[in-house]
């Protein structure tokens, strides 16, 4: 019992969601500052390493606006729904050499499904402000999703077809070098699928400040925003940790095994994905609908076939 | 394609990373660039003012409001409201004062911080203070120099008196003894 | 010049006469003609109407109105005028707006300010003004600013019912059941600045749009009024205060041509060097508000790191960064200190460092081409019939330059070219400001060396020719100035009194307003994506728009 308290509570529970959210939103703004010849966060704390922790706890300290007209079960519940949903997938994830919460045989297809629920819970907090920008946000997270869904879930079935197991730690167990250039196509498409389910650059679309506000976060304030925010870095850090799962080989390392090499593989994926984002303006949604339905799901259904053939060389009996 | 172009890009743009930016003081406590000729907070230099007010007149926002002395002459100087001026420095061309100007805003302060209350917006000026003794050694000069003016004034008074009677009779003049003329009316 | 004036002389005019090189300058005795005359201009092949603008005579009782036809093929232009009866109810003329579709918003200024009205104008409603001026005509000269002032709350209240009113009507008015419906892409918006624009669309896609400006209303053109020459360059250089020099140099060469002055080869090198720094600090930013627009920060914070040293240099000569208030009729205000140009030189130093990446990484990018290279594209024919200008304008093919068409301040010295681009879409004119930022640190580099050469030669003292005395007060005249500001086309229009300490009436003439007028034709049939990137194409700013 006290187990399960510590594990739903500390690690990997609500505690570490919270540090990870203080620490990866601190590290962002520094590493974007440094990308953009500015200076980033720097009085509060070395290096400013106190500011995200202050600006989150601020938002607690605010009021959290209910507009007139809203319909009451979907603008104030959904956040907490939405932050529920966006922790689950950490209980199927090997964290530690032997170490998972839930070992399950169908961790993979609850990983992909639980991700999957997000975008839905997004729009209904979208629909139910009564705003009509907020509403064209809600709309755009529905169709990015509903496409990018698509090549998400094709991507990150090719383990799963190589190694003949949807079970997380026997894929872990298994993966080498080897299965990592094999698998490598695989792990572009996630990479690239992963940046439309995350609403960053080039693809955020719902968030497109310039264009509709804020999307669905326009109406929120407060305690309401704290808890959005804290779901998108959950499904942060969800996503990556389940492309780490499946392609990168997990906790295993140069010479020894450990949570550490967990940690950097994650933050070279958040790396990559922050210079792509200085790098690159927004495109439209016609656009990513073209670009995902004509190219990226096509290329994804060849990749299932390379893994199959590549299976049938290499990998018999596995 | 445009995947690789793209990713080109992103390459030459982390190189940016390598380069240290130039923000590196806290300019709370030091300024980055402070040339001479900025135009900061104003200093006003009540002893050589003489009181022209062509710096009220010249002023584009009426931010300028005199502050009377009690003197007799060169009795009005400047008071800035700081809320209202736009720091254009025109009043500073335009003081006529050498060999240096009285009302200067070049090289001033950068730094014009109010408190945050309502009651300190309603004092964001830049006042005079005069020292009550600079008020009286003024006063004094003005009293002796009304004095002196007097004296010189009644002096040049009874000169003139006295040249004009000079030139009006030849008579011997025996009224300067004070006696009675003692050889009128013996005649006959 | 002969066409023009043979085409003027047909009707019954006051006067004919040439000014300047490229001006014919005439007064009709009747407003009946007006129409007659353009429609003959028309034929001539002059286009393009610049302004509209009137001048409140309020002893003769007279309102007179100046026209500016200009056309930007063979340069020749014409200044008309007309007087109109001066009470509000015979203050009519016929609108020209059928014939030159870019008068349209000018004629609706007009009217808002000065209550003439233009019979057959398409859609006369007031603009810029708020609603609490409704009915009445701030710029006439009996209209008592301190009188309206006072009831403060009443006014507040009266442009709140009208707002709610408004309200009502966008969400009633539309079938609830479609999916049509008003959006205020408003003043509190992350990419639109004060500015509100009324987006009537369907889902996503756009059926049109009708802006609504005037929020950063100042009524400039009331302010100079009541300053002398020397303190309106504080309102003068109000108009964007990115690149203020070439307006106030514009408003100092007006006013010394009515005072008949001459400044100094000192004064005409240096306000050419100040002009393109300022130039350079709005490109600049130009470059990087188009960028942000489409969600990328990095372009607006690179060139944030290099426009700082420019900065520093309008700091070290003037004594601010930004609103700099250098020039003045006469010259330019302060005199020069040599080693002021070594920050100069150490700004085009970084810059020169800078471009070549800048250059690979967004101008060439490919991602940006894939979104602004079909939208917004305007043919050179639309150019000259909405009286565009400045980049706008050449992006499109057309050459026009007023620093090559009739050059002021030294430009006449200097060798230039016309850049243009050809097909006229937002690429193009992200491209134009590019390539005029690296033409203004040409210019930059041939003036500094011209004036290091003649100090050095002792033609020109640094700290004693930067200025010649102006008369307090000047004569009765009227003059016009034009520059090449950085978004556009500025044409000032000075007008004074016998013995003027003050202006009379000065028109400020901005470009942004034919831009913005450009906003509902562009954006018919597009999506909600292509609002910013094409308003932050077309490089406008709403300290000119409002004025």
């Amino acid at each position: 019992m006290s187990e399960l308290l510590f594990q739903s509570f500390i690690f990997p529970g609500l505690f570490y969601v919270l540090l990870w959210t203080v620490g990866l939103y601190w590290f962002f703004r520094k590493f974007m500052a440094a990308l953009h010849k500015r200076v980033g966060p720097s009085f509060n704390g070395k290096a400013g390493s106190y500011q995200t922790l202050f600006d989150l706890s601020k938002l607690l300290t605010k009021e959290s606006i209910t507009p007139d007209g809203v319909n009451p079960y979907l603008f104030s519940i959904m956040p907490l729904l939405a932050l529920i949903f966006a922790m689950l997938p950490s209980a199927f994830i090997p964290w530690m050499d032997g170490f998972v919460v839930v070992d399950s045989n169908y961790g993979l297809l609850a990983l992909v499904v639980l991700i999957g629920i997000e975008p839905f819970l997004l729009f209904l907090t979208g629909f139910g402000s009564n705003n009509k920008y907020s509403f064209l946000g809600g709309i755009r997270v529905l169709t990015q999703a509903i496409s990018m869904e698509t090549a998400f879930l094709l991507a990150s079935f090719s383990p799963a077809l190589l190694f003949s197991t949807m079970n997380l730690t026997a894929i872990v167990e298994q993966s080498s070098w080897f299965s990592f250039l094999v698998l490598l196509p695989g792990f572009i498409i996630y990479f690239i699928a992963l940046l439309g389910l995350l609403e960053q650059p080039p693809f955020n679309i719902p968030d497109a400040e310039q264009e509709i506000v804020y999307g669905f976060y326009t109406e929120y304030s407060g305690t309401n925003f704290f808890l959005l925010q804290v779901a998108m870095f959950a499904e942060f850090m969800a996503i990556f940790a389940g492309g780490t799962v499946l392609f990168l080989g997990a906790y295993k390392g140069l010479f020894f095994d450990s949570y550490f090499f967990f940690f950097m593989k994650m933050l070279g994926i958040a790396v990559v994905m922050m210079t792509l984002r200085a790098a690159t303006p927004r495109i439209t949604l016609t656009q990513m609908l073209r670009f995902s339905w004509q190219y990226l799901v096509p290329i994804a259904l060849v990749n299932i076939a390379w893994v199959l053939f590549a299976k049938s060389l290499w990998f018999i009996g596995a | 394609m445009i995947i690789l172009d793209i990713l080109k890009r992103t390459l030459r743009v982390a190189k940016a990373l390598t380069t240290k930016s130039p923000a590196d003081r806290d300019v709370r406590f030091e300024a980055m660039h402070h040339p001479s000729r900025y135009r900061g907070e104003h200093r006003v230099d009540y002893e050589t003012c003489i009181g022209c007010d062509s710096c009220n007149k010249i002023c584009p926002t009426h931010a300028i409001t005199m502050k009377h002395l009690p003197f007799k002459k060169q009795n009005i100087v400047p008071e800035v409201n700081l809320s209202v001026c736009i720091f254009c420095g025109l009043c500073e061309d335009v003081c006529p004062t050498k060999p240096e100007k009285s009302i200067i805003l070049s090289g001033g302060r950068y730094d014009m911080l109010s408190g945050g209350w309502h009651e300190d917006q309603d004092d964001f000026w830049v006042h005079v203070d005069i020292p009550q003794s600079y008020i009286d050694s003024r006063l004094e000069e003005e009293e002796a120099a009304r004095v002196k003016k007097e004296l010189a004034a009644k002096k040049k008074a009874a000169e003139a008196e006295a040249k004009k009677r000079a030139e009006a009779g030849e008579e011997p003049k025996e009224a300067q003894t004070g006696l009675p003329d003692f050889n009128k009316g013996v005649e006959g | 010049m002969e066409f023009i004036q043979k085409l003027v002389y047909k009707y019954d005019c006051e006067y004919v006469e040439q000014y300047k090189k490229n001006w014919t300058k005439a007064k009709l005795c009747s407003k009946d003609d007006l129409l007659s005359v353009a429609e003959d201009l028309l034929k001539e092949g002059v286009r393009s109407l610049s302004t509209v603008s009137p001048t409140d005579f309020v002893d003769e009782n007279i309102m007179e109105i100046n026209y500016f036809f200009e056309d930007f093929k063979t340069k020749r232009n014409l200044w008309l005028k007309v007087d109109l009866p001066r009470e509000e109810k015979e203050c009519e003329i016929e609108s020209l707006t059928p014939l030159f579709p870019s008068a349209e918003w000018h004629e609706r200024e007009a009217y808002s300010m000065f209550g003439v009205r233009f019979l057959n104008h398409p859609d006369l409603r007031d603009i810029i003004k708020s609603e609490d001026f409704a009915g009445i005509y701030p710029f006439r000269k009996d209209f008592d600013w301190l009188e309206h002032e006072k009831n403060t709350v009443a006014n507040v209240q009266q442009i709140v019912d009208a707002f709610k009113k408004e309200q009502e009507e966008n969400e009633i008015d539309l079938d609830t059941d479609s999916s049509e419906t008003i959006l205020n892409w408003g003043p509190t918006h992350p990419a639109s600045g004060p500015i509100r624009l009324r987006v009537h669309c369907d889902g996503e896609e756009i059926i049109s749009i009708d802006p609504d400006i005037g929020y950063v209303w100042r009524a400039l053109e009331h302010l100079v009024t009541q300053k002398d020459f020397i303190g309106a360059i504080v309102s003068v250089e109000r108009l964007c205060f990115m690149d203020n020099i070439n307006s106030m140099t514009g408003y100092a060469m007006a006013v010394e041509e009515i005072a008949g002055v001459e400044i100094t080869p000192f004064a005409s090198w240096m306000r050419v060097l100040l002009g393109e720094t300022a130039r350079i600090s709005s490109h600049f930013m130009g470059l990087g508000m188009f960028f942000n627009n489409m969600g990328l920060h990095t372009l607006a914070m690179w060139n944030m790191d290099t426009r700082e040293f420019f900065l520093d240099f309008l700091e070290s000569y003037s004594g601010a960064r930004i609103a700099t208030a250098s020039i003045e009729p006469g010259g330019i205000r302060y005199g020069l200190d040599m080693t002021m140009f070594d920050e100069l030189q150490k700004a085009l130093d970084k810059f020169d460092g800078n471009i070549d990446e800048v250059e690979a990484i967004f101008v060439k990018n490919p991602t940006m081409k894939l979104r602004a290279n079909d939208v917004g594209i305007l043919t050179a024919d639309e150019v000259h019939k909405f009286g565009l200008s400045g980049i706008v304008a050449r992006a499109s093919g057309v050459e026009t330059d007023i620093r090559i068409d009739e050059p002021y301040a030294a430009y006449g010295e200097l060798d230039l070219e016309y850049i243009t681009q050809k097909r006229g879409s937002s690429k193009d004119r992200f491209e134009m400001i590019f390539r005029e930022l690296k033409q203004s640190v040409k210019i930059i580099k041939q003036a500094k060396a011209h004036i290091e050469k003649a100090v050095e030669a002792g033609e020109m003292n640094p700290t004693k020719d930067h200025m010649v005395k102006v008369p307090k007060k000047l004569p009765k005249g009227e003059a016009i100035s034009r520059v090449e500001w950085a978004r556009g086309e500025v044409l000032m229009h000075l007008v004074t009194d016998e013995k003027a300490k003050s202006p009379y009436r000065l028109k400020m003439r901005a470009p942004s307003f034919n831009h913005t007028m450009m906003l509902d034709y562009l954006l018919k049939g597009q999506t909600l994506s292509d609002i910013p990137l094409i308003f932050g194409s077309l490089y406008i700013c709403q300290g000119d728009l409002d004025r």
